[in-house]
């Protein structure tokens, strides 16, 4: 899984935001900012959605679920706890300055704390009977992770077993990141699930999956 | 020069410090090590993106050509007005469901998404549960399962001439639930292996699941599998 290393996305964020700001005070004068309702883009997208059979997942803020869907035909449901109510705010917010499309992408996924879903004697059992690589079979239980999207959005899911164990470096440095350096924070959202919706979350947001924010 | 000396002595332990944060960073190894699981050929999340993708006019129409040509029938089939089953090939579940609640909930075993290579003929079997929409098609009590070639090329035995040598009785459970293309919802003789990807492609349930599943289920019936 190939990062960046904080230096090098702090330059390119820092790059990021001069040029945002140039856009920002060449786009003002002339009135660009003036856009369109949420509902209407939120309802467009899903428009778009209806009758085609395209995977993706709706963050639902109204009733903190995530629900993953194959068009219009609900597949499963997962509830959250937001970590912090005012995030949910000003992500939805940042999320309908940059509506373009209506949804973002899940571009890749980082696990910060996990274990084997299945043990290794079961794992090392089925590859023998199935005559497969163990690797291939072998699935883990994340505990904390982290999806980022496009547009620099973040979800970073946690479970309640997860919250109490030892955090990594590199997760260490994102939070620093988020909390202290303001041109590197990201719009955020924090949620707890359960372990067993973490797992399926965590496979469900493969990277490509469209994300829908519905929003209060 | 002692001032010099004192400020270099104030300046010199930050800098080291924040330099030496800033060189882990790029250069430690991570704490937890993360393996990315592949991406599978028939990803849904990789057809979504597709789908969503802007294509020009003349791709769009070979696009729906192909699309209406290749569509199952049991894909056409599906209709959601009933219950309908769901398979998570991820965490290996299945549900039975309606658009408001899960009804039942149970463990199963999907596809390795392993390769088989026959070296003498040189054709390739990829061991995916396929992804997306799909209908009930077929429906059987006590089923036979008949061999095909790959189950004799992986075992290292020859392909049989006579059909009757690629019948089995013993493999496939009490039932046979059928959603195209050879795929099927069915029992196994190793229970205790169900939740894992251990799979060709097929669905394997425990024999109580597989009993409820059987009896709820009708011609048409749903599958989504993701």
């Amino acid at each position: 899984m190939a990062t960046c290393s904080p230096i090098s996305r702090y330059l390119a964020r820092s790059v990021h935001v001069a040029a945002l700001a140039v856009a920002i005070w060449l786009a003002s004068p002339t009135g660009a900012w003036a856009q369109e309702p949420i509902d209407s883009v939120l309802m467009a997208t899903l428009q778009r959605f209806k009758g085609d059979t395209i995977y993706h997942v709706r963050v639902d803020t109204r009733d903190s679920t995530f629900r993953i869907h194959l068009g219009e035909v609900p597949l499963l449901k997962c509830r959250f706890t937001v970590l912090d109510e005012s995030d949910v705010r000003s992500y939805s917010d940042a999320w309908s300055e940059k509506r373009v499309t209506g949804w973002q992408s899940v571009t890749k996924r980082k696990v910060w704390s996990g274990r084997p879903a299945v043990s290794d004697t079961v794992v090392g059992v089925v590859a023998k009977v199935s005559k497969v690589d163990p690797e291939l079979i072998s699935r883990v239980m994340p505990r904390r992770f982290v999806v980022d999207l496009t547009d620099d959005f973040i979800i970073r899911v946690m479970t309640v077993e997860g919250a109490g164990e030892e955090r990594s470096f590199e997760e260490k440095m994102g939070q620093f990141q988020q909390n202290w350096i303001p041109f590197m924070r990201q719009p955020h959202l924090d949620v707890v699930v359960t372990e067993k919706d973490a797992q399926t979350l965590y496979y469900a947001l493969e990277p490509g999956t469209p994300i829908v924010l519905i929003d209060k | 020069m002692a001032r010099l000396k004192k400020l270099l002595l104030l300046l010199v332990p930050p800098l080291v410090l924040v330099s030496g944060i800033a060189y882990s960073a790029i250069t430690s190894p991570k704490a937890y090590e993360w393996k990315e699981p592949p991406l599978s050929d028939n990803s849904l999340a990789i057809q979504a993106q597709r789908k969503l993708a802007p294509v020009s006019e003349d791709e769009e129409k070979t696009e729906g050509k192909v699309t209406k040509k290749g569509k199952k029938k049991s894909q056409r089939a599906a209709n959601f007005k009933g219950p309908y089953i769901v398979i998570d090939t991820h965490t290996n579940r299945i549900y039975w469901r309606t658009k408001d609640e899960i009804l039942y909930e149970a463990l199963c075993s999907t596809g390795t998404g392993s390769e088989l290579v026959d070296t003498v003929g040189g054709r390739v079997w990829r061991f995916h549960t396929p992804r997306g929409v799909f209908a009930v098609e077929s429906r059987a009590t006590e089923p036979w399962w008949r061999k095909p070639d790959w189950a004799f090329i992986e075992e290292g035995e020859p392909i049989p001439n006579n059909p009757n040598d690629r019948l089995d009785s013993e493999v496939m459970g009490d039932y046979a639930i059928g959603f195209g293309d050879g795929f099927f919802i069915h029992g196994t003789l190793y229970e205790r292996l169900i939740g894992v990807a251990a799979t060709h492609g097929c669905v394997r349930l425990a024999a109580t699941d597989l009993d409820y599943f059987y009896k709820k289920i009708t011609m048409g019936t749903p599958v989504v599998i993701f």
